[in-house]
């Protein structure tokens, strides 16, 4: 018994912390075929979960980091750690920072198992606890660590897989509609589309066109702490909020482009991002996509997702008028309509969702560019731009001002290592003394209106964007 | 009040200005003391003949030289006292020269000079024409034995006095080596416009104030954490961010006051057409939402005063 505690005491300033020191023991015959068992989920420098089997008056221990699989076929790493005290059945509360295991630990299930086996490199179980429930078998994997897997069918049996990658539903421009207390509608989010992936604490932000932008944003990661062991995923977006709490995509454009982990930390500070959940697409073991929009939103809600870097603001349902004026005087870019009975539809530009915009914005690839003169010489003086239409590259203008010096030092930057010899653009060409490059830049512009020879009129540079394929990018009205 | 560490005259010419010196620098550094840890006495130090292992009175002292390992000239303490460079009470101005022409690493602490006793209006004097002519006085003085080479320049109303490293203290780049040939490393002049544009992109006007030692300061809140008795962790502290704002709330209740002061009024409806073509970077932003708490809903109305 003693020896068996000794790795737990080691590790522990027993004064400091409120865990239990382990003490004589119940001193009764050992438990022959199992014993009571705790889950604790321990929120630590990394949220795990921890599995406790009441065994030889102690607590055999080992961290989940991914929690209890709920399926034979997701078989999730086990670290063994050292024997706890039988006290450590009914613990829940704080551990000191500074101590081993700091963190707030509180127990996530309990109950009691069936033991099949127990051996030094195998042990298997039955649970039986109020969430979970089954035959599990822990063992060694060829190095140190341990694998848990379920050996029952799935917990719930209809439960899928969580889907790796889901695309997202895309808005067409248009209107108000008429029939207007069929929509939801929500404050359009000028910043990054992202799905997220929320498993069991671990968080991961997919863009549009698959770019895994996790390390971007670490900020985000806190909401899978804060969503314990939930799983499920969302579609939102990544806004960098300006003084007065509105998004703003040309703040964003600073996070946007950074390379190093350690530049992005830096940053961090001057301008947080907030993760922005508009949509709900599977939820514990169930695609949610085929519900009505307005159930979909329900779901989310009772989530309750609000936190230092996450938050599911509320839709609103009808009286689309009012919301886009309120948006239009908050100098907000548009609102989003949405059917309330629509299901998502991944990957497309669907018109149950139309997006309204107060002013107009367009996404354009970037073919080509001119010098500038004056203050610019030598550097940009515009972009020539175009949307695709049918496939080919149409020209669509220039885009000169909009820029700051730094915004003109990103583009002419990326600019100087596309250059190529011909033009991108099939049909109209731009001026003559144009320096053309490879058609894969995306910039966000403002403009007042399109010309009637498919021309912007009076644009203005807003960022470069990243998560948007220029393949993808088509005139929006 | 600061004290003065020292006091005299500026001298130039025939004009004679009393100042008192203050140091300019307040060395932050924490500093520790040596505990013996089982019984928390302060740690003495002694000076010890190591051969005889007894304790040398201050009286005893004197200074040696190494001419050699082992090899020593000594030197009494009034010797040196002789040949001092006189303690005079002047700050000698010798010239005037540009402030660009002082490389910085010359410079080594600085200084403030106030004016003593009756030499408001001559101090005053100095301080406007220095500035009126940009320039700075080079000159010398004695301060605690030491010949000093000091610049007196002006910095906003008050005389400034740094003391300046002499040309021989200043190590030549030449004993680093490794430094590249700038024939050998000449890069292209894509490159070179690269670099610049890159520089460019993160200038911005130096504030001192925006820097901070932030090792000192968290060692400063654990000391006093810990005098209060409190367990010191070694993991740095979390912040507890606000949570984000809930813009659509501010939009709802933006939407519920315009409803009440009277129903079919639009809140606002002709603002978009000000913003296209204008330069994006220095937009004013006149509007609020909702900004810090929770349930966030109080968007602050359009104020007509602030145009």
């Amino acid at each position: 018994m003693a020896d068996r505690l000794k790795a737990y005491r080691a590790k522990r300033d027993l004064d400091r912390t409120p865990e239990p020191a382990g003490g004589e023991g119940a001193g009764g015959a050992p438990a022959p075929a199992g014993g009571r068992f705790v889950i604790q989920e321990h929120h630590a420098s990394h949220l795990h979960w921890d599995l406790r089997l009441e065994r030889d008056e102690a607590l055999a221990s080992w961290a989940l980091p991914k929690g209890v699989p709920g399926h034979p076929e997701e078989n999730r790493l086990a670290v063994r750690t050292e024997d706890h005290p039988l006290e450590y059945l009914s613990f829940e509360g704080e551990i000191p920072k500074g101590s081993y295991g700091a963190g707030t630990m509180h127990i996530w299930d309990r109950g009691t198992y069936e033991c099949e086996k127990f051996r030094d490199s195998e042990v298997i179980v039955t649970l039986k606890g109020e969430r979970v429930g089954g035959r599990y078998a822990l063992f060694q994997t060829g190095g140190k660590n341990w694998m848990i897997h379920r050996m029952d069918p799935p917990a719930d049996p209809s439960a899928e897989p969580m889907p790796e990658i889901v695309a997202p539903m895309l808005a067409k421009a248009g209107r108000l509609p008429a029939d207007d207390g069929r929509f939801g509608y929500e404050i359009k989010w000028d910043g990054v589309r992202a799905v997220a992936h929320v498993d069991a604490g671990h968080v991961t932000l997919t863009g549009r066109n698959g770019t895994d932008f996790t390390p971007r944003y670490p900020e985000v990661r806190g909401l899978g702490d804060a969503l314990g062991s939930r799983r499920l995923i969302l579609d939102g977006e990544v806004v960098a909020l300006d003084e007065q709490g509105r998004p703003s995509f040309e703040r964003l454009q600073s996070r946007m482009h950074l390379a190093s982990a350690s530049a992005v930390k830096r940053r961090m500070r001057d301008i947080p991002v907030s993760y922005v959940a508009f949509d709900l697409l599977w939820l514990e073991g169930h695609s949610t996509l085929a519900l009505p929009y307005r159930e979909r939103r329900r779901l989310l809600a009772e989530l309750e997702l609000s936190g230092p870097a996450w938050r599911a603001p509320a839709h609103r349902e009808g009286d689309g008028r009012a919301l886009l004026d309120a948006s239009k005087q908050q100098e907000l870019e548009g609102i989003v309509a949405k059917r309330l009975d629509s299901p998502y539809e991944p990957g497309r530009r669907s018109g149950a969702w139309i997006k309204l915009k107060n002013h107009a914005v367009q996404d354009v690839v970037v073919g080509g560019y001119t010098t500038g003169d004056g203050g610019r010489a030598a550097s940009l003086g515009a972009l020539c731009v175009g949307v695709h239409d049918e496939g080919r590259l149409k020209y669509a203008g220039k885009v000169g001002t909009g820029f700051t010096e730094s915004t003109l030092a990103t583009v002419l930057r990326e600019l100087r290592s596309l250059e190529r010899d011909d033009s991108p653009f099939d049909g109209r060409q731009p001026p003559r003394a144009t320096r053309f490059v490879e058609p894969r830049l995306v910039a966000r512009v403002e403009f007042r209106e399109w010309t009637r020879t498919g021309t912007l009129r009076a644009p203005a540079f807003k960022g470069l964007r990243d998560d948007v394929d220029p393949a993808e990018v088509v005139r929006e009205t | 009040m600061a004290r003065a560490i020292w006091s005299g005259a500026i001298s130039f010419g025939l004009v004679n200005i009393p100042v008192k010196l203050f140091s300019a620098v307040q060395k932050k550094t924490v500093r520790f003391h040596q505990l013996d840890a089982k019984t928390g006495a302060r740690i003495q130090q002694k000076r010890v003949n190591p051969q005889t292992g007894e304790e040398v009175p201050y009286e005893q002292l004197v200074k040696g030289f190494e001419l050699s390992p082992d090899t020593y000239v000594v030197i009494d303490p009034d010797e040196l006292a002789a040949i001092e460079p006189k303690k005079t009470r002047t700050i000698d101005i010798e010239d005037f020269v540009e402030i660009d022409e002082i490389d910085p690493i010359y410079y080594d602490h600085p200084y403030y000079l106030a004016p003593g006793p009756g030499a408001g209006k001559a101090y005053a004097l100095l301080l406007a024409a220095l500035k009126d002519t940009e320039r700075v006085g080079i000159a010398r003085v004695v301060i605690r034995s030491k010949e000093q080479l000091v610049a007196i320049r002006p910095r906003e109303d008050v005389l400034t006095m740094e003391t300046l490293l002499f040309g021989d203290e200043v190590v030549s780049p030449s004993d680093l080596g490794d430094l590249p040939d700038p024939d050998d490393a000449k890069a292209s002049k894509k490159e070179v416009d690269m670099a610049r544009q890159l520089i460019e992109s993160l200038s911005t006007e130096f504030d001192p104030s925006k820097y901070h030692d932030e090792y000192r300061e968290a060692v400063l809140e654990m000391i006093e954490r810990k005098a209060q008795g409190e367990e010191i962790s070694i993991q740095a502290p979390d912040e507890a961010p606000a949570e984000v704002p809930d813009l659509m709330a501010a939009l709802e209740a933006s939407i519920a006051s315009a409803k009440r002061q009277g129903g079919a009024k639009k809140p606002s409806g002709s603002k978009a057409d000000s913003k296209s073509g204008s330069d994006s970077g220095s937009k004013p932003k006149k509007t609020a939402a909702s900004n810090g708490s929770k349930s966030g809903s109080k968007p602050r109305k359009r104020s007509t005063a602030k145009k």
